[in-house]
C-alpha cells in the first residue's frame, strides 16, 4: 500500500478513537491519543499541514475539558495560526486563478 | 398522515413537535417488536428496545437533511438499520467487556486473545482498527487488555480494578505503562 494512504488510514484510526473517548468524557485518554496523532502527523506531514491545525484544535478541546486552560490556549493559537496561513494561501491561489478571467471581463466591460 | 407527509412537515418547520411525535408513533408501531427480537433475551435488562428505537429516531432526525425518501417505507428502513447498528455495537462492547473481564491472569498467547475478541457476522466493526490491533498484539497481554478496556470498551479504572481484584491506582499505573509502550511502538512504525 502507498505510504501516504497507509499513514492516513492509521491517522484515521487514532483520530476516530480519540473522538470516541472525548465524546464519552474520557478526556485524559483523548488527550493521550491526540498527542500521539499530532506527533505522527508532524513527523509525516511537516509542521504546517492543515490536518495538524485540526488535531491541535481537538487536542486543545481535550485539554480544556480537563481544566488545562493555559495549555489549551497555547495549542488553540498554534492550530489557528496553521489554519489561517493555509486558508490565506488558498485565497491567494484562488485570486491568481480568477485574475485572468477578471482582467478579460473588465477589459470587455462584462465586469 | 403518512411518514412522507410527516417528514415534509418536520422539514418545513410546521408544527414540528407534533409531527415528530406522530412520526415516532408510526416508527414505534412498525419496528419496536422487530427490534426486540434482535436483542438476545439475556441483554433485555440492560438494552431496552424502546431505548434503542428512541436513540435511532433522534439520530435520524439529526441527520434528516441528508436523507432522501424513495417511498413510504424508506424512513422506517433507515431507522431500522440505524437501530440494528446500535444494537450490534452495544452487544459487541458487552462481549468485549466479558471477554476481557477474567482478571489480571491474561492469556499467554496474544493471538489467542485477539481471536476471542474478533467480532463476527452482524456485530463486526469496520476494520478501521486493524493497525492499532496489530500494535496492541505486540504489547504484553495485560497491557493490551487495559488499553482495550479503557479506551475502546470505556470502562472506568475502578471497574477494571474491581474485575482484576486490585486497586484503581494500580490499574492507572498499568495503563500509563501500556500507553507509553503503545506510543513507542506506534511511533516506531508510523
Amino acid at each position: 500500500m502507498h505510504s501516504s494512504k497507509l499513514f492516513s488510514e492509521r491517522a484515521a484510526e487514532l483520530a476516530g478513537l480519540a473522538a470516541e473517548n472525548a465524546a464519552a468524557g474520557r478526556h485524559a485518554e483523548a488527550e493521550d491519543i491526540y498527542r500521539l496523532l499530532l506527533h505522527l502527523e508532524e513527523r509525516t506531514l511537516g509542521s504546517e499541514h492543515t490536518d495538524i491545525g485540526v488535531t491541535l484544535r481537538r487536542l486543545a478541546g481535550a485539554c480544556r475539558s480537563q481544566g488545562k486552560h493555559a495549555e489549551a490556549d497555547r495549542l488553540l493559537r498554534r492550530g489557528q495560526q496553521i489554519l489561517d496561513r493555509a486558508h490565506g494561501q488558498h485565497r491567494a491561489e484562488l485570486k491568481t486563478t480568477i485574475q485572468g478571467p477578471l482582467t478579460y471581463w473588465r477589459r470587455t466591460g462584462e465586469a | 398522515m403518512t411518514s412522507l407527509e410527516l417528514l415534509e412537515r418536520i422539514r418545513s418547520g410546521s408544527d414540528v413537535r407534533t409531527a415528530q411525535a406522530e412520526l415516532y408513533g408510526l416508527v414505534r408501531a412498525a419496528l419496536l417488536e422487530r427490534l426486540g427480537k434482535k436483542i438476545p433475551p439475556q441483554h433485555h435488562a440492560r438494552l431496552e428496545p424502546e431505548e434503542v428505537l428512541r436513540a435511532a429516531f433522534l439520530k435520524a432526525l439529526a441527520h434528516l437533511e441528508g436523507f432522501r425518501a424513495i417511498n413510504e417505507h424508506s424512513f422506517l428502513a433507515w431507522i431500522y438499520s440505524i437501530a440494528k447498528k446500535m444494537i450490534a455495537d452495544a452487544l459487541e462492547l458487552r462481549t468485549m467487556a466479558t471477554t476481557f473481564f477474567p482478571g489480571p491472569e491474561a492469556p499467554k498467547d496474544p493471538e489467542a486473545s485477539r481471536a476471542s475478541e474478533r467480532p463476527t457476522g452482524a456485530t463486526a466493526r469496520p476494520a478501521r482498527r486493524e493497525w492499532m490491533e496489530s500494535v496492541l498484539a505486540r504489547l504484553p497481554p495485560q497491557e493490551a487488555q487495559v488499553l482495550r478496556l479503557r479506551q475502546i470498551v470505556g470502562l472506568g479504572y475502578d471497574q477494571i480494578a474491581a474485575a482484576w481484584d486490585t486497586t484503581p491506582e494500580e490499574v492507572r499505573k498499568i495503563y500509563k505503562r501500556a500507553w507509553a509502550r503503545f506510543s513507542a511502538l506506534a511511533v516506531g512504525e508510523g
